[in-house]
């Protein structure tokens, strides 16, 4: 029988270590044997369809350090999963595993797959992790989904910068935080503001040298 | 002219603007009441009682400004005005047209009104934030039995950095104006800058410029403007401007030097200045900053804190301490854009979300909800 060529063998190698590697970094370990099965498994299963399995994995080790039941882990990786599925088809074709990460994040908590997909649709050609990611916040912090999906796809429409739509987010946050604003009303006041700045229209003297408001001032420009 | 006439004139104004709200958008609206002292060509200087109304519409391509004032200086002194300003532009930010239309009526006691309409198409160089475009329209004004005509020639800049915005703009107009303007032809150069600064619950503009080669008048002549708005409320503000406009020989505007205040009333929610934190001082918040293409920086503010760790998904969920740096705690690290899951324990305490972020799901009650930009 000939011998395979040496070069062949450190081929093989090199694969099986590779791939050891890979199950390694997805490799899950739970506060008991069982726990740690059925979650590799659905681990496992994601990765196969070529969706990010290492959210799950981060999902659930957060459990694992907040000492969650491992009945809880399974349930979770389980729905997580599922999310993941429909993430997927609500944003195509943006792929890129922070772009589903913030999907999956939205449906967690229950926004429509079809906001999803009017946010992907108005950025075609950018990442989504950050209007996706302010999409989380804002539905967290009591915003009504459809309402914080329109004014995203807005901004997104407008040429709103990643920049500004986080900071929009966070202050948003903070108004409901720590001033204790109605989410809603905190989104509206602080969209008016930034609005302005992304205004398509230039400014011309020529149209508003003359016109006056109430006290006197030229009506303000766009 | 009669006041029933100046509020009729009033009225069609208003009528106007219910066409804005047929359309889905974004719509602004509020109501300013307030006096001012006012100094115009022909009318002894005198104080007047003001009162007017303006809806803003912004759509994804383009948006709409309709606007009334009525202004009372005596019993037998009053003048109105109103205009329809309106922009629309290409399917996309960085649209290289745009057309733009403006209307206006100027009417005051014991005086013909004047109306006029025009009509201007720009292309467009880059974005929203900063660009310019140049283009060219025309129009009609009519004063009574005079009809005259409208050109100009148009070129402006902006530029918005921040909270920060400045423009400028340099137009050419030629028109015919009413015998009470000027006698024959007019033409000029315009040169104007602005600039203003919006932080939400506070709005300040400066604005200027200098006309040039008025056939009709000084050979140059300069005209400026300030106005600061305050949102005292969500829905109420104070009002301040003063300066100096020129004549408006396509609009019928006479020069005008002002200084007044007004009460502005929206049922738009805005940021007022009295909307202010009021956190429990010992609860710790956290603020990112993107400082590189690939670094994110992340400050803990935490008040009495000795030590101050994070953990978070881009932590593997392993601990992590910060250093003080200065009033605040900071770590750097490369982190993804998008939505992150962050907690913190100060002064080995309980693991805890920061104050200012919206909690995860229910039975993640001590991890916080954050978007690095």
């Amino acid at each position: 029988m000939m011998r395979a060529p040496g070069w062949v063998g450190l081929a093989v190698l090199s694969i099986a270590a590779r791939s050891v590697g890979a199950q390694d970094s997805l490799r899950f370990v739970g506060p008991d044997a069982a726990t740690s099965r059925e979650v590799s498994q659905i681990i496992e299963a994601v990765a196969v369809q070529g969706l990010p399995a290492g959210l799950i994995l981060s999902k659930a080790r957060f459990a694992i350090a907040v000492h969650t039941p491992g009945p809880k882990i399974v349930e979770t990786a389980k729905a997580m999963a599922a999310r993941l599925v429909v993430a997927q088809r609500a944003i195509a074709p943006h792929d890129l595993e922070s772009d589903l990460a913030g999907a999956e994040a939205a449906l967690s908590y229950n926004v429509p797959p079809d906001i999803l997909q009017r946010i992907s649709a108005a950025s075609p050609k950018q990442p989504i992790a950050v209007p996706l990611g302010v999409l989380t916040q804002l539905v967290a912090d009591g915003v009504p989904p459809k309402r914080a999906g329109e004014l995203l796809t807005k901004l997104l429409r407008l040429g709103a910068t990643p920049t500004q739509i986080a900071d929009l987010g966070n202050t948003v946050n903070a108004d409901v935080k720590l001033a204790g604003y109605k989410g809603l009303d905190a989104l509206n006041a602080r969209y008016n503001n930034l609005i302005p700045r992304l205004a398509p229209l230039s400014p011309s003297a020529t149209t508003d040298a003359g016109l006056t408001n109430t006290a006197g001032a030229p009506g303000k420009k766009p | 002219m009669r006041r029933a006439r100046l509020f009729q004139i009033a009225v069609c104004q208003l009528g106007s603007l219910a066409l804005p709200v047929l359309l889905s958008a974004q719509i602004e609206t509020s109501v300013d009441i307030g006096a001012s002292r006012l100094r115009q060509a022909n009318v002894p200087t005198g104080n007047s009682f003001s009162g007017g109304a303006t809806l803003d519409w912004l759509g994804d391509r383009g948006q709409m400004r309709a606007t009334i004032l009525a202004s009372r200086q005596t019993e037998s002194r009053w003048t109105g005005q109103g205009a329809l300003l309106g922009s629309l532009t290409g399917d996309s930010p960085s649209s290289w047209w745009q057309l733009d239309i403006a209307a206006s009526n100027y009417a005051q006691t014991s005086a013909l009104p004047t109306t006029s309409a025009e009509g201007a198409a720009r292309v467009r160089l880059g974005s929203g934030l900063r660009g310019a475009a140049f283009g060219a329209g025309g129009g009609a004004s009519i004063t009574g039995g005079h009809t005259g005509g409208v050109g100009r020639a148009l070129s402006d800049g902006w530029w918005a950095v921040g909270r920060e915005r400045f423009a400028a703009s340099l137009s050419w107009t030629r028109t015919t104006p009413p015998k009470a303007f000027a006698a024959g032809s007019v033409s000029y150069e315009d040169f104007a800058g602005s600039w203003r600064h919006e932080t939400g619950a506070l709005s300040v503009g400066l604005s200027g410029g200098f006309r040039f080669q008025s056939s009709a008048g000084p050979d140059s002549d300069d005209w400026e403007l300030a106005d600061a708005t305050a949102w005292f409320a969500p829905h109420a503000a104070f009002v301040v401007s003063g300066g100096r406009t020129l004549t408006d020989f396509v609009r019928g505007t006479p020069r005008t030097t002002w200084v007044g205040a007004s009460i502005r009333l929206s049922p738009n929610a805005h940021p007022s200045v009295a909307w202010r934190g009021r956190p429990d001082a010992a609860m710790p918040r956290l603020v990112v900053t993107r400082i590189g293409a690939d670094r994110v920086a992340l400050d803990i503010t935490a008040v009495n804190a000795t030590s101050v760790e994070m953990m978070a998904d881009f932590t593997d969920w392993q601990p992590v301490s910060l250093e003080r740096a200065g009033g605040s705690w900071r770590v750097e690290r490369a982190i993804a854009s998008g939505l992150h899951r962050v907690s913190l324990r100060i002064n080995d305490g309980a693991w805890a979300a920061p104050a200012n972020l919206p909690r995860a799901d229910a039975g993640e009650a001590s991890v916080g909800l954050l978007t690095v930009p």
